[in-house]
């Protein structure tokens, strides 16, 4: 009897840790595989510079991906991204295409078989600042992949493809991320993660970063990345600032 | 003890009868139900189209190959071999091999709530014979709905976008599917469906006959409501579906 209390009471905490800390999307460029839980609102929005070329930037103020679970294995997501883009002799600043989608759970995870969980999303091309604005609706799918390696690391990874409502290519994407839990409330990643067009040239990125929970239902993170090809002998960078929090 | 065997026994049968008969019909609606789990459901049908002007195509046959993974999860692979004739070219051959997914969003209740379900296929546009090649990959989400009306009636709703791998324009795509059950063995349905972006809307009706639970016959006819060229097409199909 007292071993059944406590094989109960070992699952019911597993289950209370595994619900219990906010998990989010940012700032890795992996998705996780989680679900925002039934009936919670989930923000996560972020702060970036980005520098692709010498000549242009983009300063992000802010994305927010706005989350809400439907059922313990449907989340409905909007995702909005205010950018400022600077060119050589020219800038443009407003909302770029909001973005609407579900991520669904497929199974949960079982020694080395993943938690895996499937992402679609639709860019609205009118739902945009006039300068920003798409010609076409534009989705993205992405299959999310997670193992828990030992209690204190996870391997996250996401294959998918989305396209850019100008063109019929579609663009690969994959990621690779190694979280470390260095304290209760600490983490960190390290990632490699690149897009990867059909037929033109693809770019290849590493990153990394650090998530702090306030509570567990609030976090900040900060990250950073670097462009392992290069554009005319120009490597790439952003650096990023996080908030996120559910109610 | 009684009661254990009994509830088990219930169980067992709810978990048969949730399995029971083989769900898909030859319209252009997708079901919110995927596979039962662990079974394999063929589904194959022919169809011959009229498509005005001295166009004719044939499918021989379009199959959707699928594999139930979980309750909530089926996988699927589509082959469509089509013989396509114009008054100038002939296609024929199989057209680029689809890869889809159809996940349970959530169950419905008997109210207005319905069954959901998201599909997404991506169309492998280098798996095809020479003259069906596309230049990308292109995908097709859908959202499938079903409402349960009565124990005889059911109406189903897509909606969705259908990319071809050459333009960025998405075909928008809907469907509305009324089903009537006649007796235990024979079904039929009406349905209205089209394609937004070149507005070309169809009506369709047929037949399907359980042989078995497991086993499906079917035959359906379209007619397009819509005019290209002043002309509009229509087509017959014959179908057979099973599962194992």
């Amino acid at each position: 009897m007292k071993k059944y209390l406590l094989l109960l009471l070992c699952t019911a905490s597993t289950i209370v840790v595994a619900q219990d800390n906010i998990e989010t999307d940012r700032p890795d460029q992996t998705e996780t595989v989680s679900i925002v839980p039934k009936g919670r609102f989930q923000a996560e929005s972020g702060f970036a510079h980005t520098k692709t070329e010498s000549s242009s930037s983009g300063t992000t103020l802010p994305e927010t991906l706005w989350k809400y679970g439907i059922n313990d294995i449907v989340e409905l997501r909007l995702g909005s991204e205010m950018e400022y883009l600077k060119y050589a002799d020219s800038s443009d600043y407003g909302l770029l295409p909001v973005k609407i989608g579900l991520k669904i759970n497929l199974w949960r995870g079982k020694g080395i078989i993943p938690e895996t969980s499937l992402l679609a999303n639709i860019a609205l091309p009118k739902m945009a600042s006039k300068k920003l604005q798409a010609t076409y609706v534009a989705p993205e799918i992405r299959l999310l992949f997670e193992n828990d390696i030992s209690d204190a690391i996870q391997v996250g990874y996401n294959l998918g493809a989305e396209w850019d409502g100008q063109s019929a290519e579609p663009t690969f994407i994959y990621t690779l991320s190694a979280d470390f839990v260095l304290t209760k409330r600490l983490e960190s990643f390290i990632e490699g993660y690149g897009y990867l067009p059909q037929l033109g040239r693809a770019d290849h990125w590493i990153d990394g970063g650090f998530k702090y929970l306030i509570t567990k239902d609030i976090q900040v993170d900060i990250s950073g990345g670097y462009e392992l090809t290069s554009h005319q002998r120009y490597h790439g960078y952003f650096e990023s600032l996080g908030f996120s929090f559910r109610i | 003890m009684k009661n254990i065997c009994l509830t088990l026994t219930l169980l067992s049968f709810t978990a048969l009868y949730a399995q029971d008969e083989i769900e898909t019909a030859p319209d252009q609606y997708e079901n919110p139900s995927p596979a039962p789990k662990g079974l394999f459901q063929i589904e194959s049908r022919f169809t011959v189209q009229d498509n005005g002007s001295g166009s004719h195509s044939l499918v021989l046959p379009s199959t959707n190959w699928k594999y139930g993974v979980n309750k909530n999860l089926e996988v699927l692979l589509v082959t469509d071999l089509v013989f396509d004739k114009t008054p100038d070219s002939i296609t024929k051959g199989l057209q680029p091999i689809k890869l889809g997914l159809k996940v349970k969003l959530w169950d419905g209740n008997d109210g207005l709530l319905p069954d959901a379900a998201l599909s997404m296929h991506i169309s492998l546009p280098k798996l095809a014979s020479k003259g069906w090649q596309a230049t990308y990959f292109a995908p097709n989400l859908r959202l499938l709905l079903k409402n349960k009306i009565t124990e005889k009636i059911g109406v189903g709703f897509n909606f969705g976008g259908i990319w071809d791998g050459e333009t960025p324009e998405a075909q928008f795509f809907y469907s509305c599917s009324p089903k009537y059950k006649l007796s235990q063995k024979l079904e039929c349905f009406i349905e209205s469906y089209g394609y937004l972006r070149s507005t070309t809307n169809w009506i369709d009706g047929g037949l399907m006959y359980l042989i078995t639970n497991d086993i499906q016959a079917e035959l359906s006819g379209g007619y397009e409501l819509s005019a290209t060229n002043g002309s509009h097409s229509y087509f017959g199909l014959a179908g057979l579906a099973f599962r194992i």
